[in-house]
């Protein structure tokens, strides 16, 4: 491949029409490449099903949570965890297991969240 | 902007993935032509092509018309590369490479018979330059398109294709004088 002509720099239009002739010359990606196309079909066919299966899994993540914060038996138990894990954590004021509780839910449903977006 | 790619591109938002199909056939080669510019090899810029289209298929719903749909992709396009670029150390060493081969080239060059090949010119570019100035001379974009695809001020486009197209044709104009 070759720069046609070699204008004068600061000729603003002979240095445009060189690098877009530049450019012309170089190799392209086909136009019509079906087969890629279907590779690119193929993905989006798998990504679309999968995204069915992460929006399930996402609804259990918030689900959880939310029971979590709601049912007594379960906050308790989850205010626990989340209590241990701030006692490891001497910076973080201390939580009480109901908000520790809502602080996990808010997790949970921000990771469901993440899932059902990113995968 | 009320072009076909846009009108497919507001059915692929109500779910049709014939729709979609139809932007990838009529955009693959464009966004293939762009990453190849912006990575430097083929093989690299076909993977991030197909996580492009991927990342786009994922994202149409936040597509709202209101630029013209190859400038949307290319955005995408170049996020991806520039996720890629970050991502990968290695990449860092390879454009290294690219840039030292490139350098050294230019300093052997002994004949008017050396050819040019694209990569090579556009490794001396930042990334920022190279993209600007494969949309603007590779894919015949106006400045503002530009912009919109990069996500960057107008002026800073402006400023990346001429000192790009300045280094460009300053280190590999004479090259090849008649």
């Amino acid at each position: 491949m070759t720069i046609p002509s070699v204008p004068p720099l600061g000729d603003d239009a002979r240095a445009d029409a060189a690098m877009r002739a530049l450019f012309a010359s170089a190799d392209r990606a086909p136009v019509g490449d079906e087969a890629f196309v279907q590779q690119i079909m193929g993905q989006v066919t798998s990504a679309t099903a999968r995204r069915g299966e992460r929006a399930v899994m996402a609804l259990g993540i918030v689900l959880v949570g939310l029971a979590a914060t709601f049912a007594p038996h379960f906050a308790a138990g989850a205010g626990e965890l989340g209590l241990a894990f701030v006692k490891n954590m001497p910076h973080l004021p201390a939580l009480n297991t109901q908000v520790s509780g809502v602080v996990l839910a808010l997790t949970l449903a921000g990771a469901g969240w993440l899932y059902a977006e990113r995968g | 902007m009320n072009g076909p790619d846009e009108a497919l591109a507001l059915q692929a938002k109500q779910g049709s993935s014939h729709a979609f199909e139809s932007l990838v056939r009529r955009n693959q080669s464009l966004v293939r032509g762009f990453l190849r510019r912006l990575a430097g090899d083929a093989t690299t810029a076909d993977d991030l092509a197909q996580d492009t289209f991927l990342m786009a298929w994922r994202r149409i719903g936040t597509y709202e018309g209101k630029g013209s749909f190859r400038g949307w992709l290319c955005r995408i396009a170049y996020t991806q590369f520039l996720q890629n670029r970050r991502s990968a150390k290695a990449s860092a060493r390879r454009e290294d490479a690219v840039m030292a081969q490139a350098a050294t080239s230019v300093d052997e060059r002994g004949g008017v018979e050396a050819r040019l090949d694209l990569d090579r010119v556009l490794a001396v570019l930042s990334p920022e330059q190279r993209a600007a100035v494969a949309l603007c001379y590779g894919e015949g974009m106006s400045h503002q398109e530009a912009a919109d695809a990069l996500g960057l001020p107008l002026g800073t486009v402006k400023s990346h294709v001429l000192r790009g197209r300045a280094k460009v044709l300053g280190q590999f104009g004479e090259e090849v004088a008649p």
